[in-house]
């Protein structure tokens, strides 16, 4: 759609050329007169009492709309149980959708509109289905009937229908006073008004209730999920989400392994677990841990009872052009697959599309049947779910907008804005779920690989049969990102260090590796040895990796040399070097 | 609330009072032809524009004599607009994409500049207005679709001028980042 070749114009230009033209400069404005006084058809919608009715294909009047409303929000605001979910908001850090809903409605009835809309938005998108009633209701009364239309199509899809007492009063204006002074006005550039509740506001709540007894509602929901608004968080905080979305304490762990290896790298001959623990820093449970999932991984072995050396893992992961990570990530999800129970999946967010590139499954534990293309699924699949919410806003619209979200089974969500209301829900690094909504008979979870600059997760699949499982086998799933990210930070795909700017890989790392793996000297006729090898060249100091050519390529074709820049050689001359004779000629080399 | 009831059949304009009559009339013409521009970049078509915004009126006349106890008439008027627009919009049973009119029309403006290359801009711009909230949308479309000032947008809008301006740096922002734009040399609203 966008033009990309063209160089970025200042949005002025396009504002300056945004004018249309004027139709009605001549209108002829008695002719309408003498029309309306003529016509006398009155269309109307017809006001059937009561609520009205989203499922209705009728724009409710906004008059209407404002009195519905009011009527929700004095019935939320004054339900028995709102006190409660108005006290434990700020304590959950503003994440219980149940309290979003009470804080919006109160700020509703004091007139701080704009704050309100806001707290619906964020308890509609997670799952409060009387929140988007309430958007339903503020789009209408506002003539916004596009977006009213957008959430009136989320109720149909959630099976809302409006009931309860209605009950209209006025709301005294102390009470409305009384509530101002228990909020805290932030401001969102991009969100506008983001209002804070202070400790204390639940006091006000009587001054809301009728004079007499307040009316029965139905007990407080609570959300089957940790949820978090993450773009309120960063507001909240005042700071920008940015870099790995997620994974924080598995990203962590990894990096202690990392460490852990590092010190195995320099011990070829081996090490006790002592002097590990002194030259990576770790105590005694937290080695422990740590040495536990390397030695499982093959990244350590460990030859007789206290001593730790470098593992097959390490040879695997150096093996050049990515298919020793492969090979590594294959074992590691194959060993996920046998603790998880379940199929296991990798996948990637590349070039704008949902791509599964590695997958474990078994006689015991099948993988999901792709009956739709995977890439045309990422709204209804975990995988997909799960790398869109690490995109941004724009990256996720681009998405829906090359691939329209299709109805495959009767919970998936086809609406673009519901999706995105969804996808905000699900905090940094937390498991996205996909019940029943790509296949009717499976149920997935998907947990966000932070890996630098590019977007990953790893999946599970259930049968739905087995939908019981799924929540500990999530939390099974979960610990197996750490062997994951670890591969991921052996090869470099992951900066090892934990700098603010996440970008390129660690080119220092890739280079580190290609020089424990080189290590042969060609000469002559050796030269002609098939097989990669690498060139180092001092005078540019650069390295130049040629990799074999795929076996079974049918056409000849010419493969340019990975280069890697800093490179330290090892001598002062163009050197040419093939991989060295397996584990024990590279470490005689020491 | 004080508001003469809207349950009984509206009182004919024949027995209103000289002050209400006249209202409604300066009403009329003073928002005839905002209405009429923006219900056609809804609608492309004068035809529908006019309808929509006859049935607007006509729901006015009504309505009037309560509206005029009405804090926000202007903000009710607006909200009739956009109710027979959609109304107009079923009726027609067709969506044209609001976006593209105001893009063709955008175009269509000045033959002086290279009309593909304005074409180009005018699409670019109204596809990434159509991602904006509806009501970022419509403050946009007056203030630079129709050339509105900030005050005129409020008023047809019926809010306050400050809350168009919040409307519009919100929406410019978020167009900026839609289009790829740098953001400098904003002319100031």
């Amino acid at each position: 759609m966008t033009d990309r070749d063209r160089a970025p114009r200042p949005l002025a230009h396009y504002l300056a050329r945004a004018g249309v033209r004027d139709r009605y400069a001549r209108y002829d404005l008695p002719a309408a007169e003498a029309r309306l006084l003529r016509t006398r058809t009155s269309h109307r919608c017809p006001w059937h009492g009561g609520w009205s009715d989203p499922a209705r294909d009728c724009p409710v009047d906004a008059e209407q709309a404002r009195r519905d409303l009011k009527a929700v929000c004095l019935a939320v605001v004054c339900a028995p149980g709102t006190a409660a979910e108005i006290d434990a908001f700020p304590a959950g850090h503003h994440t219980d959708p149940a309290g979003a809903l009470a804080f919006a409605c109160l700020l509703h009835l004091s007139g701080l509109r704009e704050g309100a809309r806001f707290w619906w938005q964020f308890a509609a998108g997670a799952g409060e289905a009387r929140a988007s009633y309430c958007l339903f209701l503020d789009h209408s009364r506002r003539g916004e009937h596009h977006d009213a239309r957008v959430w009136a199509r989320d109720l149909a899809g959630r099976g809302f229908r409006p009931g309860g007492p209605r009950e209209l009063r006025e709301v005294r204006l102390c009470a409305q006073a009384a509530v101002l002074r228990y909020v805290d006005q932030a401001e969102d550039p991009d969100l506008g008004p983001v209002p804070l509740p202070r400790p204390g506001l639940a006091t006000v709540l009587p001054a809301f209730l009728p004079s007499g007894t307040a009316t029965a509602a139905p007990p407080p929901r609570h959300s089957p999920g940790p949820l978090r608004h993450p773009a309120l968080t960063a507001a909240a905080r005042g700071t920008v989400r940015r870099g790995p979305a997620g994974g924080g304490w598995e990203l962590a762990q990894a990096r202690r392994a990392l460490g852990v290896v590092r010190v195995l790298e320099r011990h070829p001959l081996g090490v006790s677990a002592r002097q590990l623990g002194r030259e990576s820093g770790l105590a005694g449970p937290e080695l422990r841990a740590v040495l536990r999932m390397l030695c499982e991984e093959e990244y350590a072995w460990r030859p007789r009872s206290g001593v730790y050396g470098r593992g097959p893992a390490l040879d695997r992961l150096a093996a050049p052009g990515g298919a020793g990570l492969a090979e590594q990530l294959q074992h590691t999800l194959a060993l996920a697959r046998d603790s998880v129970g379940a199929a296991v999946y990798l996948s990637r967010y590349t070039a704008g599309e949902v791509r599964i590139t590695q997958t474990a499954a078994g006689p015991g534990t099948p993988p999901v049947n792709e009956w739709v293309d995977f890439r045309n699924a990422a709204h209804a699949s975990a995988v997909g779910k799960c790398l869109l919410t690490q995109l941004d806003h724009d990256g996720r619209a681009d998405h829906v907008a090359r691939h329209r979200p299709a109805r495959l089974t009767a919970r998936t969500i086809t609406d673009s804005r519901a999706l995105f209301s969804a996808l905000d829900a699900v905090a940094p690094g937390d498991p996205v779920f996909d019940l029943r909504e790509y296949s009717p008979g499976v149920v997935c979870a998907a947990l966000p690989v932070a890996t630098g600059n590019a977007v990953g997760s790893l999946a599970l699949s259930l049968p739905a049969a087995h939908a019981h499982r799924l929540r500990p086998a999530t939390r099974t799933l979960r610990s197996k990102l750490v062997p994951v990210l670890l591969a991921l930070l052996l090869t470099g795909a992951v900066p090892p260090e934990d700098p603010a700017p996440a970008a390129e890989p660690d080119p220092t790392a890739a280079a580190r590796h290609l020089r424990n793996l080189f290590r042969r000297p060609l000469h002559g006729a050796a030269a002609a040895s098939t097989g990669p090898h690498l060139v180092s060249d001092p005078a540019a100091a650069a390295a130049y990796l040629f990799e074999a050519e795929p076996p079974e390529s049918p056409h000849p074709s010419l493969a340019l040399p990975l280069t890697y820049t800093p490179f330290e050689p090892d001598g002062d001359r163009l050197l040419v070097l093939s991989m060295g004779g397996g584990e024990r000629a590279s470490t005689a080399d020491r | 609330m004080g508001l003469p009831s809207r349950r009984k059949r509206p009182t004919p304009m024949s027995q209103w009072d000289a002050p209400a009559r006249l209202s409604y009339w300066a009403f009329h013409a003073n928002r005839r032809p905002a209405y009429m521009r923006f219900a056609y970049l809804q609608l492309g078509s004068d035809a529908d524009a006019e309808d929509a915004v006859d049935a607007t009126f006509d729901a006015i006349m009504n309505e009037w004599l309560r509206m005029l106890h009405m804090d926000r008439l202007e903000a009710y008027a607006w909200t009739v607009l956009k109710h027979r627009i959609v109304d107009q919009q079923r009726k027609r049973n067709r969506r044209p994409e609001p976006m593209d009119i105001s893009a063709f029309e955008a175009a269509l403006k000045d033959a002086a500049v290279d009309p593909y290359d304005v074409l180009t801009d005018t699409i670019q711009f109204y596809s990434a207005v159509s991602r904006l909230a509806e009501r970022q949308r419509d403050a946009v479309l007056l203030r630079y679709g129709l050339q509105c000032t900030t005050g005129e947008a409020a008023a047809v809008m019926g809010v306050e001028e400050a809350t168009v301006r919040s409307h519009l740096s919100q929406a410019l922002r978020r167009l900026a980042r839609l289009l790829a734009a740098p953001r400098d040399g904003m002319p100031g609203s």
